[in-house]
């Protein structure tokens, strides 16, 4: 590989990581704060605004039977009223009726608001799951990442290699120089060229 | 002065950024699975085990036992809402009617007779309610169901992953032992020691013994 090459990809290295840290910095305290959201949700239970909507919604519908009961009887006094002058037992709705129609609605919306709540629990479940799915595949393929990175570095560590041959040259240097009498006072260095190494020790 | 590439380097790093990540991210994805799914080595049940687990003895989901019970409780206290004012209905009629003698034999016939008709009434909304509970139930065991199998092929899919990964790490790494690399690392050192005499093949062995140890490992 050439200089110029070298340092372009050591360039795109770093644009490539840099990026990559960016949107790491944005998808995964997103997804951490997602799933913190959706496990709050879930240990909440219902939540109190559909609780409210609910409670409004039988506030309603006794108000609109009451009413219905009210038109009905209104209705019937002006008919009878009438007909009639010493008064009309049957002018009015009965409010057993007017009861068992209250009664059926708010049973109704009881059950409506409870399996609300229960579809929500089950919706909060699978984004808690996908979410962590998400997470999950994202590691592993970080996982891949890194295996793929350590391919690119060298098998073994060559400091202990070349600590090694230094150490081995300076001993055949220090052998070869003994041998032609550079640390022997008593005899004059030789050139060392062609002495061989005959004679060990 | 670095003995290290700059590509060895960089990859290096890479590596142990991309292990940082994989490392985070387990640290999202895993407390959420337990979360949901348990861990039994742990001893700890999720939360879709306990909502199997806490089944009733007709099969019914704790949540959708709760909502029947609450809304049957609701349909109780209407109808009987109803049958109180039905008495009162009852007698205000009568007093309407310009009888100045009411039987209250009849007045009683004639709340009994209603009564009754009530009561069919509150016992066919409380079979609609139980049906409707029962269809809603079987649709959110399914539901759970699903939810769980959803889980479980996230974490055995995960677990696979991440041990094929590591099965990948072993083509990494070296195929020498440590003992072979300080055996050949000595025979070398002592081979070119030798030059030096008796005691340089000495200090050869061992010089060499230890970095072939240190670089095989």
């Amino acid at each position: 590989m050439s200089g110029a090459s070298s340092v372009a990809s050591e360039q795109a290295m770093q644009t490539n990581k840099e990026l990559a840290q960016g949107y790491y910095g944005i998808g995964i305290p997103a997804l951490r704060g997602r799933q913190e959201q959706i496990n709050a949700s879930l240990a909440g239970g219902e939540p109190a605004y559909l609780a409210a909507a609910f409670s409004g919604q039988r506030a309603a519908l006794s108000e609109a039977t009451a009413r219905q009961g009210g038109a009905a009887r209104s209705q019937q006094m002006e008919g009878a009223g009438a007909a009639l002058s010493g008064g009309n037992q049957f002018a009015n709705m009965n409010p057993a009726d007017i009861g068992a129609q209250l009664a059926n609605a708010l049973y109704g919306s009881r059950f409506a608001e409870g399996q609300a709540s229960i579809d929500q629990t089950m919706n909060l479940m699978g984004m808690a799951l996908g979410g962590a799915g998400t997470a999950g595949n994202s590691g592993l393929s970080a996982a891949q990442n890194q295996l793929g990175a350590i391919r690119f570095m060298p098998g073994y560590d060559p400091t202990y290699a070349n600590v090694v041959g230094g150490l081995a040259g300076g001993a055949s240097l220090y052998g070869a120089m003994n041998k032609a009498g550079w640390f022997d006072p008593s005899k004059p260095p030789s050139s060392g060229s062609g002495s061989g190494v005959s004679g060990w020790g | 002065m670095s003995t290290q590439s700059p590509q060895a380097k960089a990859a290096g790093q890479n590596a142990a950024w991309q292990a940082n990540l994989a490392r985070d991210l387990g640290g999202v994805a895993i407390p959420e699975l337990q979360m949901l799914l348990g861990n039994q080595r742990m001893g700890k049940e999720g939360m879709i085990q306990g909502m199997f687990s806490g089944m009733d003895a007709s099969g019914r989901l704790p949540m959708d036992a709760a909502n029947l019970k609450a809304s049957t409780d609701q349909l109780n206290a209407g109808y009987g809402q109803a049958g109180f004012g039905l008495g009162q209905n009852i007698g205000y009629a009568g007093l309407r009617s310009g009888e100045g003698r009411r039987s209250p034999f009849a007045m009683n016939s004639a709340l009994g007779s209603a009564a009754s008709t009530l009561e069919q009434q509150r016992v066919a909304a409380l079979n609609n309610l139980n049906f409707a509970s029962a269809q809603a139930s079987m649709s959110d065991y399914n539901k759970l169901l699903g939810l769980m199998g959803q889980g479980v092929q996230t974490s055995m899919g995960l677990a696979q992953g991440f041990a094929g990964a590591s099965n990948a790490a072993i083509g990494g790494m070296s195929d020498q032992s440590q003992m072979g690399g300080a055996l050949g690392g000595a025979a070398a050192g002592a081979s070119m020691g030798m030059l030096a005499g008796p005691y340089g093949a000495l200090a050869g062995a061992v010089i060499g013994g230890v970095a072939g140890g240190l670089g095989s490992g």
